[in-house]
Protein backbone atom coordinates (compact mmCIF):
# COMPACT_ATOMS: atom_id res chain seq x y z
CA UNK A 1 0.00 0.00 0.00
CA UNK A 2 0.90 3.43 -0.77
CA UNK A 3 1.64 6.06 2.00
CA UNK A 4 -0.64 8.61 0.18
CA UNK A 5 -3.65 9.22 2.58
CA UNK A 6 -5.65 11.39 0.42
CA UNK A 7 -5.57 11.22 -3.20
CA UNK A 8 -7.68 14.65 -4.87
CA UNK A 9 -7.94 15.03 -8.65
CA UNK A 10 -9.54 17.74 -10.45
CA UNK A 11 -12.32 18.27 -7.12
CA UNK A 12 -15.13 20.62 -8.39
CA UNK A 13 -18.00 21.75 -5.71
CA UNK A 14 -20.64 24.25 -6.68
CA UNK A 15 -23.52 25.45 -3.99
CA UNK A 16 -26.15 27.39 -5.35
CA UNK A 17 -24.89 27.48 -8.84
CA UNK A 18 -21.72 29.67 -7.36
CA UNK A 19 -17.93 27.58 -7.68
CA UNK A 20 -16.96 26.80 -3.98
CA UNK A 21 -14.06 24.95 -5.44
CA UNK A 22 -12.58 24.52 -8.65
CA UNK A 23 -10.23 21.87 -10.27
CA UNK A 24 -8.45 21.07 -6.81
CA UNK A 25 -5.82 18.18 -7.05
CA UNK A 26 -3.98 17.45 -3.56
CA UNK A 27 -2.39 14.74 -2.67
CA UNK A 28 -1.07 14.49 1.49
CA UNK A 29 1.09 11.42 2.27
CA UNK A 30 1.20 9.78 5.71
CA UNK A 31 2.54 11.29 8.66
CA UNK A 32 2.68 14.94 7.07
CA UNK A 33 1.16 17.34 8.74
CA UNK A 34 -0.61 19.83 6.49
CA UNK A 35 -1.91 23.44 7.44
CA UNK A 36 -4.56 24.67 5.20
CA UNK A 37 -4.91 28.50 5.03
CA UNK A 38 -6.72 30.64 2.70
CA UNK A 39 -9.37 33.93 3.50
CA UNK A 40 -12.64 32.98 4.95
CA UNK A 41 -15.50 31.57 2.18
CA UNK A 42 -12.11 30.20 0.52
CA UNK A 43 -13.70 26.73 0.67
CA UNK A 44 -11.19 25.56 3.11
CA UNK A 45 -14.17 23.72 5.42
CA UNK A 46 -15.52 22.54 2.37
CA UNK A 47 -13.08 20.58 1.47
CA UNK A 48 -12.48 18.86 4.63
CA UNK A 49 -16.17 17.91 4.46
CA UNK A 50 -15.19 16.34 1.19
CA UNK A 51 -12.58 14.39 2.52
CA UNK A 52 -15.08 13.74 5.33
CA UNK A 53 -17.42 12.50 3.00
CA UNK A 54 -20.07 14.97 4.15
CA UNK A 55 -20.23 16.86 0.94
CA UNK A 56 -20.19 15.16 -2.50
CA UNK A 57 -17.75 16.10 -5.26
CA UNK A 58 -19.79 17.67 -8.49
CA UNK A 59 -16.62 16.89 -10.26
CA UNK A 60 -13.54 14.61 -9.86
CA UNK A 61 -12.25 11.70 -7.38
CA UNK A 62 -11.44 11.99 -3.58
CA UNK A 63 -9.72 8.70 -2.27
CA UNK A 64 -8.94 8.55 1.26
CA UNK A 65 -7.22 5.85 2.75
CA UNK A 66 -7.38 4.40 -1.19
CA UNK A 67 -10.96 3.69 -0.83
CA UNK A 68 -13.77 6.54 -2.18
CA UNK A 69 -14.09 9.53 0.99
CA UNK A 70 -17.00 8.64 3.14
CA UNK A 71 -16.64 4.39 2.48
CA UNK A 72 -18.12 2.73 5.91
CA UNK A 73 -14.49 1.22 5.73
CA UNK A 74 -12.80 4.19 6.73
CA UNK A 75 -15.18 4.64 10.23
CA UNK A 76 -13.02 5.43 12.99
CA UNK A 77 -10.10 5.60 11.00
CA UNK A 78 -10.69 9.50 10.99
CA UNK A 79 -10.55 11.96 13.69
CA UNK A 80 -12.63 15.07 13.34
CA UNK A 81 -12.24 18.25 15.43
CA UNK A 82 -14.76 20.63 14.26
CA UNK A 83 -14.74 24.30 14.26
CA UNK A 84 -17.16 25.62 16.05
CA UNK A 85 -17.95 25.07 19.69
CA UNK A 86 -21.17 23.03 20.91
CA UNK A 87 -24.20 25.25 22.05
CA UNK A 88 -25.61 23.58 24.48
CA UNK A 89 -23.27 24.72 27.34
CA UNK A 90 -25.82 22.74 29.88
CA UNK A 91 -25.40 19.35 28.02
CA UNK A 92 -25.67 16.60 30.58
CA UNK A 93 -22.16 14.92 29.56
CA UNK A 94 -19.26 14.76 31.62
CA UNK A 95 -15.00 15.13 30.03
CA UNK A 96 -15.17 11.34 30.43
CA UNK A 97 -18.64 11.02 28.59
CA UNK A 98 -18.02 13.09 25.56
CA UNK A 99 -14.07 11.07 24.79
CA UNK A 100 -16.40 7.93 24.79
CA UNK A 101 -18.99 9.31 22.28
CA UNK A 102 -15.64 8.74 19.85
CA UNK A 103 -15.17 5.37 20.93
CA UNK A 104 -18.86 4.26 19.26
CA UNK A 105 -17.55 3.37 16.26
CA UNK A 106 -15.29 0.50 17.61
CA UNK A 107 -17.17 -0.28 20.20
CA UNK A 108 -20.84 -0.35 17.45
CA UNK A 109 -24.35 -0.36 17.20
CA UNK A 110 -26.26 -2.62 20.06
CA UNK A 111 -23.26 -3.23 21.97
CA UNK A 112 -22.05 -1.99 25.48
CA UNK A 113 -19.15 -0.16 26.80
CA UNK A 114 -16.48 -2.67 27.77
CA UNK A 115 -13.59 -1.56 30.46
CA UNK A 116 -10.91 -1.93 27.42
CA UNK A 117 -13.15 0.87 26.00
CA UNK A 118 -12.93 2.68 29.58
CA UNK A 119 -9.54 2.31 29.18
CA UNK A 120 -8.48 3.38 26.09
CA UNK A 121 -10.41 6.59 27.08
CA UNK A 122 -8.56 7.14 29.89
CA UNK A 123 -5.11 6.63 28.04
CA UNK A 124 -6.44 9.71 25.57
CA UNK A 125 -7.55 11.98 28.25
CA UNK A 126 -4.00 11.21 29.75
CA UNK A 127 -2.23 11.88 26.40
CA UNK A 128 -4.00 15.68 26.30
CA UNK A 129 -3.38 16.53 29.85
CA UNK A 130 -7.02 16.28 30.71
CA UNK A 131 -7.55 13.15 32.95
CA UNK A 132 -7.89 15.19 35.86
CA UNK A 133 -10.65 16.79 34.58
CA UNK A 134 -12.89 13.87 33.49
CA UNK A 135 -15.93 14.15 35.89
CA UNK A 136 -16.45 17.25 34.81
CA UNK A 137 -19.53 18.36 33.09
CA UNK A 138 -18.15 19.48 29.91
CA UNK A 139 -19.78 23.24 29.89
CA UNK A 140 -17.82 24.29 32.93
CA UNK A 141 -14.46 24.12 31.00
CA UNK A 142 -12.55 26.74 29.25
CA UNK A 143 -12.52 26.91 25.06
CA UNK A 144 -8.84 26.23 25.35
CA UNK A 145 -9.89 22.67 27.87
CA UNK A 146 -12.48 21.91 25.82
CA UNK A 147 -10.68 21.84 22.63
CA UNK A 148 -8.13 19.33 24.15
CA UNK A 149 -10.94 17.08 25.05
CA UNK A 150 -12.27 17.13 21.56
CA UNK A 151 -8.89 16.35 20.28
CA UNK A 152 -9.53 13.16 22.84
CA UNK A 153 -12.42 12.24 21.89
CA UNK A 154 -11.20 12.36 17.73
CA UNK A 155 -8.57 10.23 18.85
CA UNK A 156 -10.56 7.67 20.91
CA UNK A 157 -11.44 5.70 17.37
CA UNK A 158 -7.28 5.61 17.19
CA UNK A 159 -7.43 6.83 14.19
CA UNK A 160 -4.70 7.18 11.34
CA UNK A 161 -5.75 10.63 10.58
CA UNK A 162 -6.77 14.10 12.33
CA UNK A 163 -8.65 16.47 10.83
CA UNK A 164 -9.32 19.66 12.27
CA UNK A 165 -10.91 22.88 11.21
CA UNK A 166 -10.05 26.07 12.66
CA UNK A 167 -9.69 24.19 16.51
CA UNK A 168 -8.64 27.43 18.17
CA UNK A 169 -10.97 29.45 17.48
CA UNK A 170 -12.38 31.28 20.76
CA UNK A 171 -9.15 29.90 22.64
CA UNK A 172 -6.80 32.53 24.17
CA UNK A 173 -3.13 33.04 22.73
CA UNK A 174 -1.57 31.46 25.04
CA UNK A 175 -3.72 28.07 25.31
CA UNK A 176 -3.16 28.17 21.44
CA UNK A 177 0.75 27.89 21.72
CA UNK A 178 0.44 25.01 23.71
CA UNK A 179 -2.29 23.38 21.63
CA UNK A 180 -0.59 23.48 18.23
CA UNK A 181 2.23 22.20 20.33
CA UNK A 182 0.78 19.03 21.25
CA UNK A 183 -0.77 18.70 18.65
CA UNK A 184 3.17 18.35 16.90
CA UNK A 185 3.51 15.68 19.71
CA UNK A 186 0.58 13.46 18.80
CA UNK A 187 1.47 13.57 15.60
CA UNK A 188 5.06 12.19 16.14
CA UNK A 189 3.77 9.78 19.36
CA UNK A 190 0.98 8.03 17.39
CA UNK A 191 1.86 8.27 13.97
CA UNK A 192 -1.17 10.34 12.89
CA UNK A 193 -1.67 12.34 9.17
CA UNK A 194 -2.81 15.58 10.49
CA UNK A 195 -5.16 18.22 8.30
CA UNK A 196 -5.54 21.71 10.06
CA UNK A 197 -7.46 24.35 8.95
CA UNK A 198 -6.86 27.92 9.68
CA UNK A 199 -6.85 31.22 8.34
CA UNK A 200 -4.31 32.01 11.28
CA UNK A 201 -1.09 32.26 8.59
CA UNK A 202 1.10 33.44 11.16
CA UNK A 203 1.17 30.87 13.47
CA UNK A 204 0.62 27.77 11.50
CA UNK A 205 3.90 27.46 9.22
CA UNK A 206 6.06 27.39 12.45
CA UNK A 207 3.88 24.22 13.61
CA UNK A 208 3.32 22.16 9.94
CA UNK A 209 4.83 19.99 7.54
CA UNK A 210 3.51 21.30 4.28
CA UNK A 211 1.03 24.24 3.79
CA UNK A 212 -1.36 24.60 1.13
CA UNK A 213 -3.75 27.85 0.10
CA UNK A 214 -6.84 27.45 -0.91
CA UNK A 215 -8.87 30.23 -2.39
CA UNK A 216 -11.80 28.37 -4.67
CA UNK A 217 -8.70 26.91 -6.43
CA UNK A 218 -5.54 25.51 -4.53
CA UNK A 219 -3.12 28.39 -5.39
CA UNK A 220 0.28 26.20 -3.89
CA UNK A 221 1.25 23.44 -1.87
CA UNK A 222 4.82 22.46 -0.42
CA UNK A 223 7.11 23.02 2.52
CA UNK A 224 5.96 25.29 5.13
CA UNK A 225 8.83 27.81 4.62
CA UNK A 226 9.07 27.78 0.83
CA UNK A 227 5.13 28.70 0.67
CA UNK A 228 5.39 31.51 2.97
CA UNK A 229 8.46 33.23 0.84
CA UNK A 230 6.49 32.65 -2.21
CA UNK A 231 4.98 35.11 -4.42
CA UNK A 232 1.80 33.12 -4.64
CA UNK A 233 0.47 33.73 -1.09
CA UNK A 234 -0.45 37.10 -2.31
CA UNK A 235 -2.53 35.70 -4.87
CA UNK A 236 -4.58 33.98 -2.43
CA UNK A 237 -5.55 36.54 -0.02
CA UNK A 238 -5.42 39.52 -3.01
CA UNK A 239 -2.88 41.52 -0.60
CA UNK A 240 0.19 42.23 0.66
CA UNK A 241 0.40 39.51 3.61
CA UNK A 242 2.25 39.93 7.00
CA UNK A 243 3.67 36.57 8.67
CA UNK A 244 4.61 36.62 11.86
CA UNK A 245 7.33 33.71 11.96
CA UNK A 246 7.64 32.45 15.41
CA UNK A 247 11.20 31.92 16.53
CA UNK A 248 13.58 31.99 19.19
CA UNK A 249 12.93 35.92 18.65
CA UNK A 250 10.05 36.33 16.91
CA UNK A 251 10.22 38.45 13.68
CA UNK A 252 8.09 39.71 11.16
CA UNK A 253 8.31 38.53 7.30
CA UNK A 254 6.76 40.99 4.95
CA UNK A 255 6.41 39.90 1.28
CA UNK A 256 8.64 42.52 -0.99
CA UNK A 257 5.74 44.51 -2.80
CA UNK A 258 5.36 44.55 -6.87
CA UNK A 259 3.10 47.27 -8.19
CA UNK B 1 -59.14 6.50 48.34
CA UNK B 2 -57.82 2.56 48.19
CA UNK B 3 -61.62 1.75 46.61
CA UNK B 4 -60.78 4.11 43.31
CA UNK B 5 -57.80 1.40 42.44
CA UNK B 6 -60.29 -1.66 42.84
CA UNK B 7 -62.16 0.49 39.51
CA UNK B 8 -61.90 -1.89 36.28
CA UNK B 9 -61.14 1.03 34.37
CA UNK B 10 -58.61 2.96 37.06
CA UNK B 11 -56.47 -0.43 37.09
CA UNK B 12 -56.45 -0.42 33.11
CA UNK B 13 -55.54 3.15 33.13
CA UNK B 14 -53.13 2.82 35.45
CA UNK B 15 -50.90 0.04 33.81
CA UNK B 16 -51.24 1.97 30.52
CA UNK B 17 -50.54 4.68 31.99
CA UNK B 18 -47.05 3.75 34.09
CA UNK B 19 -46.23 2.23 30.53
CA UNK B 20 -46.96 4.85 28.50
CA UNK B 21 -45.68 7.89 30.88
CA UNK B 22 -42.13 5.59 31.04
CA UNK B 23 -41.86 5.53 27.49
CA UNK B 24 -42.66 8.92 27.00
CA UNK B 25 -40.34 10.46 29.69
CA UNK B 26 -37.72 8.39 28.17
CA UNK B 27 -38.14 9.91 24.56
CA UNK B 28 -38.80 13.66 26.50
CA UNK B 29 -34.98 13.18 27.14
CA UNK B 30 -34.08 13.67 23.60
CA UNK B 31 -36.69 15.61 22.75
CA UNK B 32 -35.28 18.34 25.15
CA UNK B 33 -31.23 17.83 24.48
CA UNK B 34 -31.94 17.95 20.66
CA UNK B 35 -34.87 20.33 20.83
CA UNK B 36 -37.41 18.58 19.25
CA UNK B 37 -40.81 19.58 21.58
CA UNK B 38 -42.19 20.90 18.46
CA UNK B 39 -42.08 17.75 16.20
CA UNK B 40 -44.02 16.03 19.11
CA UNK B 41 -46.91 18.31 19.12
CA UNK B 42 -46.79 18.24 14.85
CA UNK B 43 -46.85 14.39 15.06
CA UNK B 44 -49.21 14.16 17.51
CA UNK B 45 -51.87 16.62 15.88
CA UNK B 46 -51.58 15.02 12.86
CA UNK B 47 -52.96 11.59 14.51
CA UNK B 48 -56.21 13.45 14.68
CA UNK B 49 -56.42 12.86 10.71
CA UNK B 50 -55.88 9.40 10.87
CA UNK B 51 -57.90 9.14 14.10
CA UNK B 52 -60.95 10.94 12.00
CA UNK B 53 -59.89 8.69 8.67
CA UNK B 54 -60.31 5.90 11.18
CA UNK B 55 -63.95 6.46 11.92
CA UNK B 56 -65.07 7.32 8.65
CA UNK B 57 -63.71 4.08 7.31
CA UNK B 58 -65.35 2.23 9.88
CA UNK B 59 -61.53 0.93 10.70
CA UNK B 60 -59.87 0.67 13.81
CA UNK B 61 -58.55 4.55 14.44
CA UNK B 62 -55.08 3.26 16.21
CA UNK B 63 -53.77 1.78 12.93
CA UNK B 64 -55.46 4.85 11.04
CA UNK B 65 -53.52 7.15 13.50
CA UNK B 66 -50.87 5.32 13.58
CA UNK B 67 -50.17 5.80 9.23
CA UNK B 68 -50.94 9.35 9.66
CA UNK B 69 -48.37 10.12 12.09
CA UNK B 70 -45.57 7.76 11.23
CA UNK B 71 -45.89 9.15 7.88
CA UNK B 72 -46.06 12.67 9.34
CA UNK B 73 -43.21 11.95 11.37
CA UNK B 74 -41.18 10.79 8.30
CA UNK B 75 -42.09 13.88 6.39
CA UNK B 76 -41.01 16.12 9.02
CA UNK B 77 -37.94 14.33 9.14
CA UNK B 78 -37.06 14.17 5.60
CA UNK B 79 -37.65 18.01 5.38
CA UNK B 80 -35.38 19.05 8.26
CA UNK B 81 -32.45 16.67 6.58
CA UNK B 82 -33.35 18.11 3.42
CA UNK B 83 -32.17 21.46 4.59
CA UNK B 84 -33.85 23.28 2.05
CA UNK B 85 -37.22 23.96 4.31
CA UNK B 86 -36.73 25.46 8.08
CA UNK B 87 -38.69 22.35 10.29
CA UNK B 88 -41.02 24.36 12.31
CA UNK B 89 -41.95 25.38 8.37
CA UNK B 90 -42.46 21.81 7.56
CA UNK B 91 -44.00 21.39 11.11
CA UNK B 92 -46.55 24.46 10.61
CA UNK B 93 -47.50 23.11 7.50
CA UNK B 94 -48.18 19.37 7.95
CA UNK B 95 -49.75 19.96 11.64
CA UNK B 96 -52.92 22.05 9.70
CA UNK B 97 -52.93 19.89 7.00
CA UNK B 98 -53.56 16.71 8.65
CA UNK B 99 -56.31 18.85 11.28
CA UNK B 100 -57.53 19.78 8.20
CA UNK B 101 -57.62 16.78 6.73
CA UNK B 102 -59.42 15.00 9.95
CA UNK B 103 -62.24 17.97 10.13
CA UNK B 104 -62.76 17.03 6.78
CA UNK B 105 -63.26 13.49 7.30
CA UNK B 106 -65.74 14.34 10.14
CA UNK B 107 -67.77 16.01 7.93
CA UNK B 108 -68.05 13.04 5.85
CA UNK B 109 -68.67 10.93 8.64
CA UNK B 110 -72.18 13.16 9.15
CA UNK B 111 -72.20 11.42 12.88
CA UNK B 112 -71.12 13.31 15.91
CA UNK B 113 -68.50 11.03 17.38
CA UNK B 114 -68.07 11.09 20.99
CA UNK B 115 -65.55 9.13 21.03
CA UNK B 116 -63.42 11.47 18.95
CA UNK B 117 -63.63 13.63 21.53
CA UNK B 118 -61.89 11.22 24.04
CA UNK B 119 -58.99 10.84 21.19
CA UNK B 120 -58.61 14.86 21.74
CA UNK B 121 -58.59 15.19 25.14
CA UNK B 122 -58.10 11.72 26.60
CA UNK B 123 -60.63 9.88 28.17
CA UNK B 124 -59.75 6.88 30.92
CA UNK B 125 -62.53 5.49 30.54
CA UNK B 126 -62.23 4.19 26.70
CA UNK B 127 -59.33 2.12 27.35
CA UNK B 128 -59.93 -1.10 26.73
CA UNK B 129 -58.36 -4.50 27.78
CA UNK B 130 -57.09 -4.40 24.16
CA UNK B 131 -55.48 -1.12 24.71
CA UNK B 132 -53.99 -2.26 28.04
CA UNK B 133 -52.47 -5.61 25.58
CA UNK B 134 -51.04 -3.17 22.92
CA UNK B 135 -49.49 -0.98 25.15
CA UNK B 136 -48.20 -3.81 26.96
CA UNK B 137 -46.54 -5.80 23.81
CA UNK B 138 -45.78 -1.95 22.28
CA UNK B 139 -44.05 -0.09 25.27
CA UNK B 140 -41.65 -2.88 26.63
CA UNK B 141 -40.19 -3.49 22.86
CA UNK B 142 -40.17 0.68 21.77
CA UNK B 143 -38.22 1.20 25.17
CA UNK B 144 -35.87 -1.75 24.77
CA UNK B 145 -34.77 -0.40 21.64
CA UNK B 146 -34.65 3.03 22.26
CA UNK B 147 -32.06 2.25 25.19
CA UNK B 148 -30.03 0.23 23.19
CA UNK B 149 -29.74 3.24 20.51
CA UNK B 150 -29.14 5.41 23.63
CA UNK B 151 -25.22 6.05 22.88
CA UNK B 152 -25.83 6.66 19.49
CA UNK B 153 -28.62 8.95 20.05
CA UNK B 154 -26.81 10.72 22.72
CA UNK B 155 -24.13 11.81 20.74
CA UNK B 156 -26.29 12.70 17.50
CA UNK B 157 -27.91 15.09 19.78
CA UNK B 158 -24.81 16.22 21.14
CA UNK B 159 -22.73 16.66 17.83
CA UNK B 160 -24.88 15.84 14.65
CA UNK B 161 -21.98 16.73 12.38
CA UNK B 162 -18.75 14.26 13.95
CA UNK B 163 -21.38 11.39 14.92
CA UNK B 164 -21.90 11.24 11.05
CA UNK B 165 -18.13 11.67 10.85
CA UNK B 166 -17.54 9.00 13.74
CA UNK B 167 -19.82 6.48 11.53
CA UNK B 168 -23.04 6.78 13.50
CA UNK B 169 -26.07 6.14 11.35
CA UNK B 170 -27.27 9.17 11.75
CA UNK B 171 -29.95 9.43 9.52
CA UNK B 172 -31.40 5.96 10.03
CA UNK B 173 -31.29 6.62 13.95
CA UNK B 174 -32.61 9.77 13.03
CA UNK B 175 -35.68 8.67 11.41
CA UNK B 176 -36.30 4.99 13.51
CA UNK B 177 -36.40 7.60 16.57
CA UNK B 178 -39.19 9.66 14.61
CA UNK B 179 -41.59 6.49 13.65
CA UNK B 180 -40.70 4.98 17.40
CA UNK B 181 -41.80 8.38 19.04
CA UNK B 182 -44.67 8.53 16.66
CA UNK B 183 -46.09 5.01 17.58
CA UNK B 184 -45.41 6.23 21.31
CA UNK B 185 -47.71 9.17 20.73
CA UNK B 186 -50.55 7.18 19.56
CA UNK B 187 -50.37 4.70 21.77
CA UNK B 188 -50.69 7.22 24.54
CA UNK B 189 -53.23 9.71 22.85
CA UNK B 190 -56.58 7.48 24.37
CA UNK B 191 -55.55 8.31 27.88
CA UNK B 192 -53.61 11.81 27.58
CA UNK B 193 -55.00 12.88 24.29
CA UNK B 194 -53.86 14.26 20.93
CA UNK B 195 -53.81 17.80 22.27
CA UNK B 196 -52.01 17.22 25.61
CA UNK B 197 -49.92 14.25 24.35
CA UNK B 198 -46.88 16.56 23.59
CA UNK B 199 -46.41 17.71 27.37
CA UNK B 200 -45.50 14.30 28.43
CA UNK B 201 -42.54 14.38 25.82
CA UNK B 202 -41.28 17.77 26.97
CA UNK B 203 -42.13 18.40 30.46
CA UNK B 204 -40.61 15.38 32.31
CA UNK B 205 -36.98 15.80 30.95
CA UNK B 206 -37.33 19.55 31.38
CA UNK B 207 -37.86 19.36 34.70
CA UNK B 208 -35.50 16.18 35.01
CA UNK B 209 -32.21 18.86 33.80
CA UNK B 210 -33.10 21.09 36.86
CA UNK B 211 -31.79 17.91 38.67
CA UNK B 212 -29.37 16.63 37.14
CA UNK B 213 -25.91 17.10 35.46
CA UNK B 214 -25.49 14.17 34.24
CA UNK B 215 -27.59 12.09 31.33
CA UNK B 216 -28.08 8.80 33.25
CA UNK B 217 -29.29 10.51 35.94
CA UNK B 218 -31.51 12.38 33.20
CA UNK B 219 -32.87 9.44 31.77
CA UNK B 220 -33.82 8.11 35.43
CA UNK B 221 -35.18 11.32 36.81
CA UNK B 222 -37.50 11.81 33.57
CA UNK B 223 -38.54 8.58 33.53
CA UNK B 224 -39.76 9.06 37.78
CA UNK B 225 -41.31 12.16 37.21
CA UNK B 226 -43.35 11.28 34.18
CA UNK B 227 -44.14 7.99 36.00
CA UNK B 228 -45.48 10.08 39.41
CA UNK B 229 -47.06 12.71 37.33
CA UNK B 230 -49.28 10.15 35.66
CA UNK B 231 -50.01 7.90 39.09
CA UNK B 232 -50.70 10.95 40.55
CA UNK B 233 -52.58 12.54 37.66
CA UNK B 234 -55.19 9.37 37.71
CA UNK B 235 -55.38 9.33 41.16
CA UNK B 236 -56.57 12.91 41.26
CA UNK B 237 -58.40 13.38 38.34
CA UNK B 238 -60.67 10.33 39.08
CA UNK B 239 -61.09 11.32 42.88
CA UNK B 240 -61.81 15.00 42.03
CA UNK B 241 -63.36 13.76 38.59
CA UNK B 242 -61.51 16.14 36.36
CA UNK B 243 -60.23 15.18 32.85
CA UNK B 244 -57.49 12.61 33.39
CA UNK B 245 -54.68 13.83 30.57
CA UNK B 246 -55.33 17.31 31.91
CA UNK B 247 -54.56 16.66 35.09
CA UNK B 248 -51.87 14.59 34.21
CA UNK B 249 -49.94 17.32 32.40
CA UNK B 250 -50.63 19.55 35.37
CA UNK B 251 -49.65 17.40 37.65
CA UNK B 252 -46.49 17.17 35.75
CA UNK B 253 -46.21 20.97 34.92
CA UNK B 254 -46.29 21.78 38.94
CA UNK B 255 -43.23 19.25 39.19
CA UNK B 256 -41.13 21.57 36.80
CA UNK B 257 -42.56 23.96 38.26
CA UNK B 258 -40.61 22.97 41.72
CA UNK B 259 -37.64 22.03 39.47
CA UNK B 260 -37.52 25.73 38.90
CA UNK B 261 -37.85 26.77 42.47
CA UNK B 262 -35.29 24.05 43.48
CA UNK B 263 -32.67 25.68 40.93
CA UNK B 264 -33.47 28.90 41.96
CA UNK B 265 -33.10 28.23 45.66
CA UNK B 266 -30.21 26.02 45.24
CA UNK B 267 -28.40 28.75 43.48
CA UNK B 268 -28.89 31.40 46.40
Amino acid sequence: MSDLVVDIKDLWVTLNHSFILREVSLRIHQGVFLGLIGPNGGGKTTLLQVILGLVKPDRGQVQVFGRPAGHHKNRGLIGYVPQRAFADLAFPVTVFDVVMMGRYPRIGLWHRVTSQDRDRVLQKLEAVEMDHLRDRPIGQLSGGEQQRVFIARALASDPQMLVLDEPTSGVDNRAQGAFYHLLGELKVSLSLTVILVSHDIGVIPYHTDEIACLNQKLYLHGKSTEVLSSEALKKVYGCEVEVLVHGKIPHRVIGEHHD
Amino acid sequence: MIEIFQLGFMQRALVAGIFIAALCALFSVFVVLKRLSFIGVGISHSAFGGVALGFLLGINPTITAILFAGATALLIGFVNRQGRLHEDTAIGIFFALNMALGILFIGLSRSYNVDLFGYLFGNILAITRGDVVLVLIVAPVIFAVILSLFKELLFLSFDEEVARVSGVAVSPVYYFFLLAMAVTIVIAIKLIGIVLVSALLVIPAAAARQFTTNYRGLALCSVGIGVVSTVAGLFLSCWLNLASGATIVLFAGVLFCVSLLYVRLRGI
